[in-house]
């Protein structure tokens, strides 16, 4: 059949003959009024948030210490960085944090994502309730909580005497080697509620039929688990990741209360180190270089996670 | 029977993973209880620790900083989400930047300048900056709200003649508000529970925080269990109230907050 | 009340042209429907007129002025939506009032205006009610109450049916029309449905790929679809169509396909090698010997469409010609059936086999 009718050829006329633009927005529709709306919110944010977050990156190319006049160093705060084996440390036991605030939540989410049967959950909501209720105490309080339960005559050296194991125990925070990761259990202990609330949900989300098709196939509780669990909370995952990474690294009021980075440097830490550099010794320049590094890692981290989304979902 | 087998797991790992995470807390309040139902320690570290004051900044600075963030997210979530203009997506993107930001950076020159202007010291000094990282997320946070809505609501609010504002005020904001809601919860517990921002800019013990002064207690009566665990809960009490009456939308933000990340 | 008028009317969204040189006049209180399928450019030609997209070339008058670059609100137009975009936490009264609200009209004018058109339109006692508490066709006229509380110029729908069910649409396709037909403002009707274009429109506009292809009352565009797409788009079943070689030869001309082949004496017109003939079922009859058909035609049934009263029978003929017959309900009739049928002569159409352009009725 002959489909050829009068078609003009697709294309925009030549030229500016057309009044205005071609897209030009509806008459009528707000535009310029826009600014007026995004201004307020722009100001505030811009003048305490952005200006501050430059003007660090400013400041840590000199050597002030916040009463005289800065002097221009160049790169010398960043190759500090590298030098300086206490900051070395610092960045060093955020990585250990990582393993305690990031990778060990994750994995126990997962092994209640696995251990998650196909039936609806009675008391889902209170579960929830609970498993994230650490999430929203501020870290000071839980600080001085784990603090007493730390404690050398504390409730966790009592368990320990009391299940016979009294040579276990230790004065947790005052310990070189056990001080990091008492820290960074604690960490576990705020987090992994988190990452369980996120697979609970996200497994809610991975149609039944998988699970369904798995079982007809024959596949097992750990095939089914590796071959449909897994892939199918892939995107929770990642979030649970960079949620956990991120506070790893800005890991700050827990160790301001708990040890305030001793004893010695065993639990020393950038975010710490920006405070004691910025406020107590006088090395601001010193102390925005840590911070503008930590920035640096941060947004690296959250796009490169973005990233691994995106290509997920494309 | 592989069912019923699987649900008893499920149950079993639930169970024990909710009791690791109360156990701390519910041990807390026995410790504070000091055994009884008497409230002598609460009492003692109400007065020691001054925390009646810094439940009164607490409060003081909290309303501000969820009310001002509320406002205007609505208001630059509205302009984003709905209108077009020249520079839209790239004020966005800037404001993209402050959802990440961690405050780590920032806080350096903003002591420094903040003390320039005097303001060091006064509840601005914590407001004004936790109000500009609350407005970068609650501007995303309301942005994508205000997407999600038809377009053809504000298309017949045009045609029935409402300007920009009435739009927002009798047709949208209506609409927003479980999700402005949200935002304002998560916003509360973000200020309640910053501590970094307060310990630098409040050293006046006249006008600092709840968890401020909770660290400060803790720095001097470090071996009085009993007040200190009564402190630790006279901090948490209010958040946790909020967070069971509101769990719903605590759970929306983080999640979803999170999700869109 | 207004007319309405696109004057060489464009719309580009980047390099994509939604609508295309777009002219046509609506005459004041005229019921004028666009329909064609979807990208066909009835819907941006619609909000072009609304003012809720920019036009990128030509104008828009509506009466005597050009208001491409009014707001929507100063073009005096009211607007049905093909989701009613009811405003969700008002009541009924308060939909409809907000335009007037916004006008600035006095609350005791709001409310009678509001009380009268939810009087004319049945719908007094949901006044009170919120949008979800009401049923598809009740936000239906509730969405057509508020466009009409306004006394609008032109009165704009956004396929406002198609949300409803087959029996609630054809019923309320009667009563919008009928209420246009009582307050006689000027109406813009935008539809994909074929059936509501040509049971509602005063003049029907079919539009496609952003052209639009022929405009005229329902009969003519029925009986003189001026190309091939306006004779497959209108009419349900649709006309049969098919291509064959056409030979003139002295003062006559004969279709052919292989062994197929329909002659008509006395033909004096030009038409080109190959053309398409185009059959309404109800011009494809069983064979009877009538004077008035030409065939007879023989062909295999392949698939029936009983309606009861009527059946179409869809048949083939053995060179791969289909044709569908429009037959009696109490005529009973198999699958691969052969049959003989004939054709109503003076009722063909013939298109150009290359254009697609209507040539001449046969």
């Amino acid at each position: 059949m002959p489909s050829s009718l009068d078609r003009p050829p697709v294309s925009p006329p030549p030229g500016r003959a057309i009044r205005g633009s071609p897209d030009l927005p509806p008459p009528g529709a707000p535009r310029r009024i826009g600014y007026v709306y995004v201004l307020p919110a722009l100001l505030v944010y811009g003048t305490f948030a952005v200006v501050p977050l430059l003007h660090a990156g400013w400041l840590s190319f000199f050597s002030w210490d916040g009463v005289s006049a800065p002097t221009w160093v160049g790169a010398e705060n960043y190759q500090q960085l590298v030098a300086d084996p206490q900051l070395q440390g610092a960045f060093l036991h955020s990585l250990v944090l990582i393993v305690f605030y990031s990778l060990l939540p994750v994995a126990i989410g997962l092994l209640l994502a696995a251990s998650l049967s196909r039936l609806p959950i009675r008391g889902l909501t209170v579960f929830r309730t609970i498993l994230f209720l650490p999430q929203v105490i501020p870290m000071v309080a839980l600080a001085v909580v784990w603090r007493l339960i730390y404690a050398p005559d504390g409730p966790l050296n009592q368990i320990l005497g009391t299940l016979g194991l009294g040579s276990l125990g230790h004065p947790w925070l005052g310990d070189f080697v056990w001080a990091l990761p008492a820290i960074g259990a604690v960490g576990t202990w705020v987090m992994y509620g988190l990452a369980m609330v996120l697979f609970l949900a996200g497994i809610q989300k991975i149609p039944s039929s998988l699970y369904d098709a798995a079982r007809v196939d024959g596949a097992g509780p750990l095939r089914e688990f590796f071959a449909v669990t897994l892939p199918g909370l892939r995107n929770e995952i990642v979030v649970a990741l960079v949620l956990t990474m991120v506070a790893a690294l800005r890991n700050f009021d827990l160790v301001y209360v708990m040890t305030r980075g001793g004893p010695g440097n065993a639990t020393d830490v950038p975010a710490l180190e920006v405070y004691i550099r910025a406020f107590q010794v006088g090395d601001v320049g010193s102390a925005a270089a840590v911070g503008t590094t930590l920035a640096v890692i941060i947004f690296a981290l959250v796009i490169v996670v973005q990233r691994l989304v995106e290509e997920r979902l494309t | 029977m592989r069912l019923r087998f699987e649900q008893g797991v499920t149950y079993t790992v639930l169970l024990l993973f909710c009791a690791v995470a109360v156990a701390p807390l519910l041990g807390i309040l026995v410790v504070a209880l000091g055994g009884g139902a008497h409230f002598d320690n609460f009492v003692g570290a109400w007065n020691a620790g001054d925390l009646g004051t810094g439940l009164r900044n607490s409060v003081v600075i909290t309303t501000t900083v969820v009310v001002a963030s509320a406002v205007l997210s609505v208001l630059s979530g509205y302009a984003l989400g709905t209108m077009r203009f020249r520079g839209d997506t790239l004020i966005f993107a800037v404001f993209l930047i402050g959802v990440v930001m961690p405050f780590e950076a920032p806080i350096v020159p903003l002591y420094y300048d903040l003390r320039a202007f005097g303001l060091t010291d006064s509840y601005w000094g914590v407001i004004l900056p936790d109000t500009a990282l609350s407005v970068a997320f609650g501007t995303f946070w309301m942005r994508a709200f205000f997407l999600s809505t038809p377009v053809s609501l504000i298309e017949a609010a045009r045609i029935d003649g409402a300007s920009s504002r009435a739009t927002l005020q009798h047709i949208l904001l209506p609409l927003a508000r479980p999700h402005l809601l949200t935002l304002m919860v998560l916003v509360f517990m973000w200020t309640w529970n910053d501590f970094l921002l307060s310990l630098v800019m409040l050293s006046n013990p006249s006008i600092q925080t709840l968890p401020l002064k909770l660290a400060v207690f803790q720095g001097r009566y470090v071996t009085d269990v009993s007040s200190l665990a009564s402190g630790a809960v006279i901090v948490m009490l209010p958040v946790v109230l909020v967070y069971i009456i509101l769990q719903r939308h605590f759970m929306r933000g983080a999640l979803s907050g999170a999700l869109k990340l | 009340m207004a007319t309405v008028r696109w004057e060489s009317a464009s719309k580009w969204f980047g390099r994509t042209a939604a609508l295309r040189d777009f002219s046509l006049a609506v005459e004041d209180g005229e019921f004028l429907v666009l329909v064609g399928p979807s990208g066909s450019g009835k819907t941006t030609a619609l909000r072009l007129l609304a003012g809720l997209d920019s036009i990128s070339a030509g104008h828009v008058w509506i009466g005597d002025r050009i208001v491409d670059r009014l707001a929507p609100q100063e073009r005096k137009i009211a607007m049905v939506f093909q989701d009613y975009a009811l405003y969700p936490q008002m009541s009924v009264s308060q939909n409809m009032g907000f335009g007037l609200r916004m006008a600035n009209v006095p609350r005791q004018d709001i409310e009678r205006q509001v009380a009268a058109t939810a009087h004319t339109l049945g719908i007094g006692e949901l006044l009170e009610r919120k949008p979800r508490e009401l049923s598809g066709g009740q936000r239906q006229r509730v969405a057509l109450a508020r466009a009409l509380v306004r006394q609008p110029q032109v009165f704009l729908m956004d396929e406002p049916l198609s949300n409803l069910d087959a029996q609630l649409r054809a019923q309320t396709r009667g009563e919008i029309k009928r209420l246009q037909k009582d307050v006689r403002i000027t109406t813009v009707y935008v539809t994909h449905d074929q059936v509501e274009a040509m049971t509602m429109g005063d003049r029907v506009a079919v539009m496609r790929d952003g052209v639009l292809q022929q405009v005229g009352p329902p009969g003519t565009v029925y009986d003189q679809p001026a190309n091939v797409f306006v004779a497959s788009f209108i009419g349900s079943p649709a006309m049969s169509l098919n291509a064959l070689a056409a030979e003139r030869r002295g003062g006559s001309l004969t279709l052919r396909r292989d062994t197929f082949s329909l002659e008509l004496s006395s033909f004096s017109r030009d038409v080109p090698s190959t053309v398409t003939l185009g059959v309404r079922p109800e011009q494809a009859r069983l064979w009877d010997g009538a004077a008035n058909l030409v065939g007879p035609f023989g062909g295999t049934v392949e698939s029936i469409e009983e309606l009861g009263r009527e059946s179409f029978v869809s048949v083939v003929t053995p060179e791969g010609l289909r044709f569908v017959l429009l037959v009696d309900g109490s005529f009973s009739v198999a699958i691969d059936q052969r049959l003989s049928f004939g054709l109503r002569s003076g009722q063909l159409h013939l298109f150009d086999g290359e254009t697609g352009h209507a040539l001449v009725r046969i």
